[in-house]
């Protein structure tokens, strides 16, 4: 698949490039803004739904490699648009549906790049808040455990016997699953 | 069929079965697509941990970054509402300063000389599709909404001095008082009927500042015989 060249947006993300960060506000930020404001939210929902699109396209770039083939434009801007709807959702709250971001260049990859992002961040956050879940102890063991020491390494720094912590490792893993399939309350 | 609860799961995850009970379980993995797919589920999950619970020190300096962006970009974050109770005094002391503003003698020089209607394409008798969109933006005061549409129109006609003098006018309206001034200057320097127009608004942008050295030099550039001298000179006796 050929990379697109706005992919440029996302290597400057990733190298905190000031001056990608500032062009991509001066072309998206009033936009932005005046959307969210006139749905529902507020410019404070505005600054955070921006930071946080900004950060979700960076994490998926860091940790899946997103490389981006279609034009940047309509990708961000729908992935504002998603996530700023997922969270009217949230506040029970109904979009103001009149006022729609327009966007040009719309093709199938704008979509699925746009909602893949969203989907998969939504995931991983909510993955890191099961996690948070966990007692201090649990949290400690399965940290470490996936640092990919060796088990009776982290025992030792952790001054517990190596049964006692392949034991207690399964258990609060056991946890996570639960809180992850939704049946451990 | 035996029935693999949550604890039978982590201890497959964490190499905990004993080979016979690993190869029974494996073999019902196979088989059993509901338990394969909780398998993959938690799977991923642990990946996702293992990428994102290390500290990441270039997106804390991102999000640092982003913050600083923010505040620029989105001037009221971080407002909070007050408690009137508490702070009475201070939102009557707010009350009477705002009073002041709205009955002195306006000084938005913006508000009050910045807002044009943008000529439509058609009655110039164009056929951009892009102006014609900026153009219901614009004279709707949606110039962020505007500003896409005449960013295309100068991509299309670099040449455009009516999407360029247009442009100017709505990045002064959104703050970006940069791009407006490179776009405004382009159109001056060139010889459209917007040149003087142009140099009007390079005035106004100025006297908002309260640049008034600024706003002087570029009224003094719009001659006595062109249609904008007349609100020229209303601009120069309010300064």
């Amino acid at each position: 698949m050929t990379i697109h060249p706005d992919q440029r947006y996302i290597d400057g993300l990733l190298r905190n490039d000031n001056l990608i960060i500032r062009e991509i506000y001066k072309r998206f930020a009033a936009r932005i803004k005046l959307y969210i404001t006139r749905n529902n939210g507020s410019d404070e929902d505005a600054a955070d739904i921006f930071q946080e699109c900004l950060i979700d396209i960076y994490n998926q770039a860091h940790h899946r490699q997103l490389q981006l083939t279609c034009p940047f434009e309509p990708f961000f801007l729908l992935v504002c648009k998603r996530k700023w709807l997922n969270e009217l959702k949230k506040r029970g709250s109904q979009p103001v549906t009149k006022n729609e971001i327009e966007l040009s260049n719309l093709g199938e990859d704008v979509f699925r790049s746009a909602e893949l992002v969203v989907e998969e961040e939504d995931r991983a956050k909510q993955v890191m808040a099961h996690f948070e879940r966990l007692g201090e102890k649990c949290r400690e063991i399965l940290k470490l455990s996936l640092t990919g020491q060796a088990q009776e390494k982290i025992a030792e720094k952790l001054g517990v016997t190596y049964g006692y912590f392949r034991k207690k490792k399964s258990e609060c893993l056991s946890t996570l699953i639960g809180y992850i399939k939704g049946n451990h309350h | 069929m035996a029935v693999y609860d949550n604890h039978h799961i982590a201890r497959y995850l964490s190499g905990e079965l004993t080979p016979e009970e690993e190869a029974e379980f494996m073999d019902r993995l196979e088989t059993d697509a509901e338990l394969a797919a909780e398998v993959e589920q938690v799977r991923k999950a642990l990946d996702t941990l293992r990428e994102r619970l290390p500290e990441n020190p270039q997106e804390q300096a991102l999000r640092a970054n982003l913050k600083e962006m923010n505040e620029r970009h989105f001037k009221t974050a971080g407002t909070r509402v007050i408690s009137m109770k508490k702070y009475f005094a201070a939102a009557v002391a707010a009350a009477v300063i705002i009073c002041v503003i709205v009955l002195w003698p306006t000084q938005n020089y913006m508000d009050k000389w910045g807002t044009i209607a943008m000529v439509s394409p058609q009655e110039r008798g164009g056929k951009s599709n892009h102006l014609q969109k900026a153009s219901a933006h614009f004279n709707r005061r949606e110039y962020a909404l505007a500003l896409p549409w005449l960013n295309r129109a100068v991509d299309a006609d670099s040449s455009s001095h009516m999407a360029l003098f247009y442009r100017g006018i709505a990045e002064f309206h959104i703050g970006d008082k940069e791009a407006a001034r490179r776009d405004l200057v382009k159109v001056f320097e060139g010889t459209s009927v917007f040149k003087y127009e142009a140099a009007f608004f390079m005035a106004v942008g100025y006297a908002a500042e309260k640049d008034e050295k600024n706003a002087l030099f570029w009224l003094d550039k719009i001659p006595e015989n062109s249609s904008t001298a007349e609100k020229a000179k209303k601009l120069r006796a309010e300064l």
